[in-house]
């Protein structure tokens, strides 16, 4: 987001008449330019990234012969890249939403995934394809999203605040709760069994252009985020300070939890539930970044697409496309682990 | 605008919060310019009052108005424009600068998307300028201490650039000479014509500081007005349940209070003590002994001495004279009166002059009470402390046996009825 930093940079300049100034200078403009180079260097690793990794997969493209050009085109066109965009639109949705969810939570372990709203959206998926013949998927996806990511709200709100324990283990609630139901509905679906299996790991396999066409709808999404960057900075400062400070705090935190919940319903819908991309890839960001969400956020998304991505690549090419979901459950949960012994520390 | 015409006014508030009653009926009004004080003791509603007036919390009846316009029917950011608020206790959840902390200020002046103008970031160096955090630019707020954190929170209010200041106990957490520093600015701001409402802890700062002071008690106004109002021995007793002396202060002419700490009443029979003293050396002993519930009386003590103010502050009865004037008759029957009564005479070690040399001859002539010396003298030598006619009948009390030489320490455990070896 382009919030105040060029004009930063200009004043910077007119105001070089000390030492102290010319120091300022630097660092200003090395602390500004350097993230928007970041911002810059990450748009173009996603690009290349996208490339190469349609040209990569188990079939190697490169040892077909001339002759079946049009087989060649129908791999790269019909199966890769809708596959590879998928992944990175279901990467950087759950990372900005996870970023966005931690200002709103005021909570650096809120994630779509650890407060049940990945779960919510699993079951209502697995509900509009049991009962209703995937009726609507996105649509009930996006409902369970939302309805789940309110309950786990409404649980652990006292006084305006979320604590952090509450708000783990009213997750943990949802979430299991949500996973009963799965499977409850997985026991009496007979033959829809192995859908409802796709819904709990997480896999791009089922990306078509279609399902491109609906993760689309998370771009514009992101950008709705991206116009609350300053709000979400002076949210995470508490409720009644944002109010002082001008936030219409209920307005705000309701757009944020229908767009966060949005994004996740339509990634869940594309691609199931996959975890701890949202948790790990805000938190790995904030180093680099520095908090303020006016540059995590984009950045998180760009990593998040970049990293998801790659995984997927991962398994498809060397793991008999084993679902992503696994691989990041199986690096998130550590890592997750991880944080919560670093807080107990500090 | 009418500048008469008040910047705030709170009519009939009440709060319940479930069934608590946590604000009963509080009316209050502050005019431009005016710098008022809250005080009360904890739990008496001065967080919630300061919440109703920034409306993040809202009264159960009553109207607050804000420049004559009633607070709801602002619109939050035309709210923040009109009044800044620094919170008593603010979340450091994430790793932001001191610099974005204090740019969240100018949040109802920004546009959507649009950067920070010049005017936002000259509003934002004035406010750490004026807070002294200027050389904080660039930390991390998770790196403060509490006091830094607390003034960047007050520089974020003042970068606001609002009419009114609500502040809960900005002060709290600074050391003495910044919680000197953040008063006097925002002193200076009413100066300019801002209005800062505060909730202040430390009374004597209050009296020092503030125009007017609101003084709460269980969720109703107790007192209202100026600091020569407000704060009177009775208020503070009947508010904090303390008894304080109040003084003015030497210099600056405001009023300070000095608390009383009472020690805990010594049960052995205590004595009846008539105390001789002048010039402040009797204070400490006085007050002791006052503490200790003893029965004291004191004198004979010119009108211009500083041991008469404190035993008028402290209520113990005292035989004086105008200054500059002879012993009358009058007095010198009240002291002969005051010494029968007594169980024990003590002279303190002040400097013997005229006044007291009258004491010295009055007591040598009608006293059978023991007397108690008191110096703190190592050599505990007459001669070190008095010359000339009245160390000589010092000298013949002490042959007689009728007086003793004593430090302070030991005057007063004899005469709380502590048994002494001598």
């Amino acid at each position: 987001m382009a919030q105040g930093d060029p004009v930063l940079f200009q004043r910077s300049f007119k105001n070089t008449t000390g030492d102290g100034n010319i120091r300022a200078l630097h660092k200003t403009i090395s602390v500004v330019s350097y993230r928007w180079v970041l911002l810059l260097f990450l748009s173009v690793i996603a690009i290349i990234s996208a490339i190469v990794c349609t040209f990569v997969g188990p079939s190697n493209i490169f040892g077909i012969q001339f002759m079946e050009t049009s087989k060649m085109s129908l791999i790269l066109t019909q199966i890769r890249l809708p596959r590879v965009i998928t992944s990175f639109i279901v990467g950087g949705g759950l990372a900005a939403a996870g970023a966005a969810m931690q200002g709103l939570f005021r909570n650096q372990l809120a994630d779509p995934y650890v407060i049940g709203t990945s779960s919510g959206g699993a079951l209502g998926a697995a509900i509009s394809l049991v009962i209703f013949h995937s009726f609507l998927l996105p649509f009930a996806a996006f409902c369970g999203a939302c309805s789940s990511t309110i309950i786990v709200y409404i649980i652990c709100r006292q006084n305006g605040k979320v604590a952090v324990e509450t708000l783990l283990l009213s997750g943990i609630a949802i979430s299991l709760f949500c996973s009963a139901m799965l499977s409850f509905l997985m026991y009496k679906s007979g033959n829809d069994l192995h859908q409802i299996m796709f819904w709990l790991m997480g896999g791009m396999w089922n990306a078509t252009w279609d399902k491109v066409r609906i993760g689309l709808l998370v771009i514009p999404a992101i950008v709705i985020l991206l116009f609350t960057v300053r709000e979400l900075d002076i949210l995470s400062l508490g409720d009644d300070e944002a109010s002082s400070l001008g936030v219409n705090t209920e307005r705000v935190k309701i757009l944020l939890l229908a767009v966060t919940s949005f994004i996740t319903g339509i990634a869940v819908s594309l691609a199931g539930s996959i975890g701890f991309i949202g948790l790990i890839v805000p938190h790995m960001v904030r180093y680099v970044s520095g908090s303020s969400f006016r540059f995590l956020l984009p950045i998180s998304a760009l990593t998040g697409g970049i990293i998801l991505m790659w995984a997927d690549t991962l398994t498809r090419t060397f793991m008999n496309d084993m679902p992503v979901g696994i691989i990041t459950a199986f690096f998130g949960a550590p890592f997750f682990i991880y944080l919560i012994r670093r807080r107990m520390w500090t | 605008m009418d500048i008469t015409k008040s910047v705030v006014s709170v009519t009939d508030v009440d709060v319940k919060i479930g069934t608590v009653e946590i604000l009963h009926k509080i009316s209050a009004n502050a005019g431009q310019g005016i710098f008022v004080g809250i005080i009360g003791p904890n739990g008496s509603g001065k967080s919630t009052l300061i919440h109703c007036m920034s409306r993040t919390l809202h009264p159960s009846t009553g109207k607050i108005r804000i420049m004559g316009k009633e607070i709801e029917n602002y619109s939050r950011k035309n709210l923040a424009m009109m009044l800044g608020v620094v919170p008593q206790e603010s979340m450091r959840t994430f790793d932001f600068s001191v610099d974005d902390i204090v740019m969240m200020g100018r949040y109802p002046y920004q546009k959507l998307l649009r950067p920070p103008e010049s005017h936002d970031r000259e509003a934002c160096q004035k406010a750490m300028a004026l807070t002294g955090i200027s050389h904080l630019s660039g930390r991390s707020i998770l790196t403060l201490s509490g006091g830094e954190w607390q003034r960047v929170l007050i520089a974020r209010a003042l970068a606001q650039e609002t009419p009114l200041l609500l502040l809960d106990e900005p002060i709290s957490q600074l050391d003495i000479n910044h919680q000197i520093e953040i008063l006097s600015v925002l002193q200076s701001l009413t100066r300019q014509g801002s209005t800062v409402i505060c909730v202040i802890h430390d009374l004597n700062l209050a009296s020092q500081y503030c125009d007017e002071i609101i003084m709460l008690d269980q969720g109703t106004v107790y007192a209202t007005g100026t600091p020569h109002k407000v704060m009177t021995q009775e208020n503070i007793r009947a508010v904090f349940g303390l008894d304080v002396m109040i003084k003015t202060h030497p210099t600056t002419g405001k009023l300070y209070l000095i608390p009383i700490y009472h020690r805990k009443p010594v049960k052995k029979g205590n004595q009846k003590v008539h105390l001789i003293c002048g010039g402040g050396s009797g204070t400490e002993i006085m007050f002791a002994l006052h503490a200790a519930k003893c029965d004291v009386s004191t004198g004979i003590l010119s009108m211009n001495d500083a041991d008469y103010s404190t035993s008028i502050q402290l209520g113990i009865p005292c035989i004086a004279e105008p200054p500059f004037s002879p012993i009358t008759d009058v007095s010198r029957s009240l002291l002969e009166e005051s010494i029968s009564k007594a169980d024990l005479v003590v002279f303190t070690s002040m400097p013997y002059e005229q006044e007291n040399m009258d004491n010295v001859r009055i007591v040598s002539e009608c006293c059978n009470k023991p007397i108690l010396l008191v110096t703190d003298c190592v050599s505990r030598s007459i001669e070190n402390c008095m010359a000339g006619d009245a160390a000589s009948i010092v000298n013949h009390m002490i042959s007689t046996g009728l007086a003793t030489i004593v430090t302070s320490t030991e005057a007063l455990d004899q005469c709380l009825g502590k048994e002494y070896p001598s």
